[in-house]
């Protein structure tokens, strides 16, 4: 049965806001329930995808139970921290709600410290008695800024040559090292090397040695293997030093790799088939990454070991990743946020070294749970002593983001070949960002 | 059960009779009624446009990290934006990019037009096919169009191989990254372009043509004094959109090339993008973007001007 109402236009506005008043009200004393409750509540925010968002929350899950009073929100925004992340962050940073832990690239934190965005540590440290020892000494520096520090790693994580250990024996190949002081094993075995390694049909090259990638902290190491720096000093940098001879040299022996001696794909083979594939085909003989891409290697058909980078005139080297967690100093749960981080670093790290998350953050938890994990890739120590013997600070710069940007950009047209001269793309890189850097000093030495 | 509204009382003649009864009375609450209907649009317009809008001709004159409050700092952005490399460079990208991309946009359009504006069999499917690129999302088509650029396997040098040309590496060149964007830009835009000019052919009366004809035009007069007089003003509107869209290019640059290599697909968006949210210049940002909305802006008034001369019946309008 249906029934007609006719309604004035007055009465059809006061329904109207009488059902608006009441829908407020009703939503009103829910969220009065919500904030009368005694917990706590900790957000903190990542920037991982799957599988390693899972085996966070995962490890993180026992937080509350472990810390009764404070109640964990974990998220994430997957992709790192050009897919969005940073965008949340900066977002919610303006709006003065940011998360009350959350981690950022190293090259952000000089700008957070100069906005004195962040919670000092220190009380918290000294008051229980924190041991800060098993942590890389160069993270702890890079996290301390005028007696106070401002964060807790998330994770150590260095870099290393992944090869064929099948392809190497094959060849011939003298092995990348796996002893960190090893005095073999240099640039000049690596090239030795890669022409065992490299074999081709005609013009056409069937199997490539190594890998050449625009990767910064690639390209970044071999100029340091032979001797050369990003700037003067990371901590107090004054200019660019890119183009001085060392740091140009190994720019050159690196793209000379793929374009003078054709040991790595070109990017129109790297764009048929990336370096994941030819690797997993048995089409190139070494590559680098980081323990994150031991899931790939799990079940592979041929042995694959891990080894260190060469050493050169520079001596041997690494980039190894210390972005650390911090807290904002808005944070309204600064007990809980600490309470956090420790659990982070403890119990919870254990669960993510061991389901295959990340290296660890503590030399400790790597020894006893990182390099005892039996699956390949064989040699995983070469992470931990690489963590241990080359970390090497980014220059503490408030515009690093920038800068790295400006280099990438020259060092791509090296890298493509359309500049084979690492002097010219060295110099002009110099050029454009020795004006930067005078304009991202935010501390004196 | 069912709500039926009462109805309106007759209207009052009388502009200022409307205006006056428009806060009395009955009126007062139909013109209540009218507010609240618009409110949600309105607010949503202020807060998601008007306020952006206002506020960064605000921030255009400070130094913002976001992390801590504006700093004034007057038109110290806009002196550092002429000593800025990467400004000028995402400019020139822009005006190339502009330039290429919109008059072979338009004239592939306006053949296309041409081609479909006739009666056959079949004829909504072809306008069908030559639209969807249209609504297919930009990242989805930019992600397929970087498989097609491929050098060795991609199919656009495939097929280009097969006429004995040997292809390029299209979005690892410098020199050959901007044409990729632009052809895969073309091909996703020209849809809408063409719908606008088809419309505009289907509006041109057909007895224009019949006494050209009679008159003794040819095909190619038909077309130059009816035709395309005709179709000015569709013309025109095409112009003025796909301009300020081509300036305000964005999502295809990020996914097919993301500015590289060496910045040589990085437009004036991207950049305003990059300065604003990955080095957290948020007032030098803005101040691009002014840069950007001067530029369409003068650009747009020039085409407007220009209007008089060849968009027939302009003048009337």
């Amino acid at each position: 049965m249906t029934r007609k109402i006719n309604m004035s236009r007055r009465d059809f506005l006061r329904i109207s806001g009488i059902g608006s008043l009441a829908a407020g009200t009703t939503v009103i004393p829910g969220l009065g329930a919500v904030m009368a409750q005694d917990d706590q509540e900790v957000t903190i925010m990542f920037w991982d995808g799957p599988p390693l968002i899972g085996i966070r929350e995962k490890a993180l899950a026992p937080f509350d139970d472990a810390y009764p009073g404070c109640t964990l929100n974990f998220t994430s925004v997957p992709g790192g921290p050009a897919s969005g992340y940073n965008d949340k962050l900066f977002t919610s940073l303006a709006a003065g709600i940011p998360p009350d832990v959350f981690i950022i690239e190293i090259g952000l934190l000089p700008q957070f410290l100069a906005d004195d965005l962040l919670l000092d540590l220190k009380p918290y440290v000294d008051a229980d008695n924190y041991d800060l020892s098993n942590f890389p000494d160069l993270a702890i520096e890079a996290y301390t800024h005028e007696g106070g520090i401002y964060g807790m790693p998330d994770n150590v994580a260095s870099i290393a040559i992944f090869y064929n250990q099948d392809m190497f024996e094959e060849a011939g190949a003298m092995m990348p090292t796996a002893q960190w002081d090893d005095e073999g094993w240099t640039v000049d075995d690596f090239f030795s090397s890669c022409e065992k390694l490299t074999k081709r049909e005609g013009n056409r090259t069937t199997q490539y040695a190594c890998d050449v990638t625009g990767w910064d902290k690639v390209w970044q190491t071999w100029v340091r293997i032979f001797g050369g720096q990003l700037v003067d000093d990371p901590f107090f940098p004054t200019e660019c030093t890119l183009n001085e001879p060392g740091a140009v040299e190994g720019l050159q022996f690196y793209a000379d790799l793929r374009w003078e001696h054709g040991f790595a794909p070109r990017p129109e083979a790297l764009a048929e088939m990336g370096t994941g594939a030819l690797m997993q085909t048995g089409r190139l003989g070494m590559f680098y990454s980081g323990s994150w891409a031991f899931p790939n290697y799990r079940e592979s058909d041929f042995s694959i070991a891990l080894g260190h980078y060469p050493s050169g005139p520079g001596g041997r080297a690494n980039y190894v990743y210390y972005y650390p967690l911090v807290i904002p100093k808005t944070t309204q749960v600064p007990e809980c946020a600490w309470n956090l981080l420790k659990f982070f670093n403890g119990p919870a790290m254990e669960t993510i070294i061991r389901e295959g998350g990340l290296q660890g953050t503590s030399f400790a938890e790597q020894e006893k749970w990182f390099i005892t994990d039996p699956l390949p890739p064989a040699n995983k120590h070469v992470m931990l002593d690489a963590a241990r013997h080359f970390v090497a600070p980014d220059p503490v710069l408030t515009n690093f983001g920038e800068i790295t940007q400006i280099m990438q950009a020259q060092i791509d047209l090296l890298m493509i070949g359309e500049e084979r001269d690492a002097k010219v793309v060295c110099d002009e890189i110099v050029r454009q960002v020795n004006p930067l850097i005078k304009e991202g000093q935010w501390r004196s030495g | 059960m069912t709500i039926k509204l009462a109805p309106a009382k007759s209207r009052q003649p009388g502009p200022f009779a409307e205006i006056a009864r428009a806060f009395t009375g009955l009126r007062r609450e139909e013109t209540l009624a009218g507010y609240l209907f618009l409110l949600p649009n309105f607010v949503g317009f202020v807060v998601f446009m008007l306020f952006p809008i206002c506020f960064a001709f605000y921030i255009m004159l400070t130094e913002w990290s976001l992390s801590k409050p504006p700093e004034f700092i007057g038109l110290e952005n806009f002196e550092v934006m002429l000593e800025d490399r990467l400004f000028w460079k995402s400019l020139s990208n822009s005006v190339y990019y502009t330039v290429v991309a919109v008059p072979t946009g338009i004239f592939i359009a306006f053949w296309l037009a041409l081609a479909l504006n006739r009666k056959m069999r079949g004829i909504i499917f072809f306008r069908t096919i030559y639209f969807l690129p249209q609504v297919t999302l930009t990242v989805a088509a930019a992600t397929i169009w970087r498989w097609m650029y491929q050098p060795n396997v991609g199919l656009i040098n495939y097929i280009l191989g097969l006429f004995g040309i040997e292809g390029p590496n299209w979005i690892h060149h410098t020199a050959w990254a901007m044409p990729a964007v632009i052809i895969m830009s073309n091909w996703q835009g020209i849809g809408s372009a063409m719908l606008i000019l088809l419309a505009g052919l289907q509006g041109i009366p057909e007895e224009y043509y019949e006494a050209a004809s009679i008159d003794g035009a040819n095909g190619w007069q038909r077309m130059r004094f009816v035709t395309l007089p005709m179709l000015s003003p569709a013309i025109f509107f095409v112009v003025v959109t796909s301009l300020i869209g081509a300036f305000q290019s964005f999502d295809q640059f990020l996914v097919l090339t993301n500015g590289g290599p060496a910045d040589a697909t990085t437009p004036l968006t991207l950049y305003i993008y990059n300065s604003a949210f990955k080095f957290l210049k948020m007032g030098y940002g803005a101040a691009l973007a002014a840069v950007l909305f001067v530029i369409i802006l003068i650009i747009t008034i020039v085409q407007w001007q220009l209007a008089r001369r060849w968009v027939f019946g302009f003048e009337d309008n």
